[in-house]
């Protein structure tokens, strides 16, 4: 998948923030956290939570259709958060969309990191034909447009949970074999590989114990900002009605939903799109703070 | 000879990948779960229709024949016909294609018209006020997917303010004006994220070149700022400036798309989508396909624009 990325435009964001040269910044490297990154994880871990426990919390039901219970405000009675237009709970609307984001994007990230990952240390390792084959299949793969590529086979194949985490775990692979590939290229010149080789290690004891743990730590990295970007366009598809079946909730669905009530009162589009506004900027937070501390180029100064 | 082995080498390249946009493109009708004719055929087709939609879809002959058969029809123009809307596909993205290009253009245009002077600015006083007010906003604003941004835009400015008409298009030939101004709320939408992302890389390029030996130099030979700015550190920067708007130039395709659908404009993105929801799904391969095609061409320009200004393979 290339940049856009909505998804695609995200992914030439990240590649771009991972590429910034924060050269006045150097000087946090050896500061703490500080609070903006642990409120950002704070905020993230809650998310989590929400997704994991859904079902459990004592939510109204998502779905529950309450037509004289339209719309209802923030902190009205039985709903903290409010009702949408068709009196289902934002509350608990939110929560079970959280479980739609979370699932989408750990899975494909996961799957990304780990399976482009081995790829990208493989062929970068070896080289030669393989490698130049599998870069010229993930030049291609560049060369499409993410969403577009993305929808169309949703659209197709139909959207569900595991349609859109398969497609977008499929079509993110690209991404992360090119990542790793780069990185393993500057790891593999240093001179403990070199000390590997000479001590007779094998190629698959190289690549597993002394390669692949430092790049997957850069790679990691990496992954924790495109969770913002998995987000994104899955938020996007979901807006515009793309994503998994109605009348399960997503964020997007639900700032779609309210759209057409905005005349009328604005708490149903906002909330969601505040929840995920701050998901993705924590995201961002942290996936940076992250980023600097591992980045070796700045942590040597 | 160097230049010329550069194009040959990247046309190649760029066949290849439009034979491979192409393949995709075909098979996405074969990805639908069940009879493809059925699809095609709209609702309650005849008998007869049916055979005809089949034997124009080819689809008694083999896979490969098949591909062959479109792509020689794409090429030359057909990609083949709507049943819902009853119109050619090409016709159907002709029409549309100005929306999307006009919103595109106004985007790529102004953000980069705002973008270099933040990003100078931000580096010339870089970690003062200014520089920080920019890096914390343009951080901020990568946070704001495109559709969100459209939605906080609307409240602000349509439901709020009521200053300007949430969706609707007015042609440009019709009334410019009317044209631009709702095209303020669509391109704002785009433009903001637009402006993040290339502020941050220009700035963090100008301060990479501000530190150079030959910026030491000039600033030795006691030039002012401005001339140096100018003369020596934005033309140097201006080469990833050139890749990034390449890139963002590629990404404000699917930008557009989405953002039209918000705001009702009869551009090719709001008719994918219809399309896609009416299962109109000739129409959904042929968009595809054109919208595939430009990215990748688009891409191809700036790469092949990016290798003839390096001054080192030109020149070698």
């Amino acid at each position: 998948m290339p940049d856009d990325t909505q998804g695609a435009v995200a992914e030439a964001e990240i590649v771009n923030d991972t590429d910034d040269l924060e050269t006045l910044d150097t000087a946090f490297v050896r500061q703490p956290f500080g609070l903006m990154f642990w409120t950002a994880i704070g905020w993230l871990a809650l998310i989590v939570f929400l997704a994991i426990f859904a079902s459990w919390l004592p939510f109204d039901d998502p779905n529950r259709i309450n037509p004289g219970n339209r719309l209802q405000g923030i902190f009205s009675d039985g709903n903290i958060l409010g009702t949408d237009s068709l009196g289902r709970d934002n509350l608990s609307r939110l929560a079970h969309g959280a479980r739609i984001s979370v699932v989408i994007s750990l899975t494909s990230v996961t799957v990304g990191v780990l399976i482009g990952g081995i790829i990208g240390t493989t062929i970068a390792y070896y080289g030669g034909r393989l490698e130049k084959m599998v870069m010229a299949f993930v030049n291609m793969m560049f060369a499409f447009p993410g969403l577009i590529l993305l929808l169309a086979v949703v659209a197709m194949v139909g959207a569900s949970l595991q349609s859109l985490t398969v497609t977008i775990s499929v079509l993110s692979i690209p991404l992360y074999i090119r990542f790793s590939r780069g990185s393993t290229l500057a790891f593999i010149s240093l001179d403990y590989i070199a000390a590997d080789k000479m001590l007779g290690a094998r190629d698959r004891r190289i690549i597993f114990r002394s390669l692949l743990p430092n790049v997957l730590a850069t790679l990691v990295t990496f992954g924790l900002l495109a969770l913002g970007g998995v987000i994104v366009a899955e938020g996007t598809l979901a807006y515009l009605g793309f994503s998994v079946p109605v009348p399960q909730a997503t964020w997007g669905r639900m700032i779609a939903d309210g759209k057409p009530q905005l005349d009328e009162t604005l708490q149903p589009t906002l909330i969601p799109a505040t929840v995920m506004f701050l998901t993705i900027l924590s995201i961002h937070l942290v996936g940076d703070r992250v980023r600097r501390s591992f980045d070796v180029r700045e942590a040597r100064i | 000879m160097r230049v010329a082995r550069l194009v040959a080498g990247k046309s190649v390249e760029l066949v290849g990948v439009l034979l491979a946009v192409s393949f995709f493109s075909f098979l996405l009708l074969s990805l639908v779960p069940g009879d493809p004719t059925l699809i095609v055929a709209g609702p309650n087709p005849s008998p007869e229709q049916l055979e005809q939609v089949r034997e124009e879809l080819g689809l008694n002959d083999p896979l490969p024949i098949r591909y062959l058969a479109w792509l020689g029809d794409a090429i030359q123009g057909d990609l083949g016909r709507s049943p819902q809307r009853n119109q050619a596909v090409t016709e159907a993205l002709g029409e549309r294609l100005p929306v999307t290009l006009e919103l595109m253009l106004l985007t790529i245009v102004i953000g980069v018209i705002i973008a270099i002077p933040l990003g100078s600015f931000a580096a010339l006083k870089a970690g003062g006020r200014f520089d920080k007010f920019v890096t914390t906003a343009s951080f901020g604003l990568l946070a704001i997917p495109g559709f969100l941004m459209a939605i906080g835009l609307i409240i602000i400015f349509a439901v709020k303010l009521n200053w300007l008409p949430a969706t609707g298009y007015e042609p440009f030939s019709e009334d410019p004006v009317e044209n631009l101004r709702r095209m303020i709320l669509p391109v704002l939408s785009l433009v903001l994220g637009e402006i993040a992302v290339l502020t941050r890389v220009i700035r963090s390029d100008v301060i990479g070149v501000l530190q150079s030996d030959y910026v030491e130099t000039a600033r030795a030979k006691g030039l002012r700022t401005r001339r140096i700015m100018l003369r020596h550190a934005l033309p140097s920067a201006s080469l990833s400036l050139l890749t990034l708007v390449g890139l963002q130039l590629a990404g404000a395709v699917t930008g557009a798309l989405v953002i039209e659908a918000i705001f009702a404009l009869p551009g090719i993105g709001t008719m994918l989508f219809t399309a896609i929801l009416t299962r109109d799904l000739v129409l959904v391969q042929g968009t595809v396909l054109v919208v595939a095609t430009a990215y990748v061409l688009i891409n191809f320009v700036v790469d092949l624009s990016y290798s003839l200004a390096d001054p080192r393979i030109r020149r070698a």
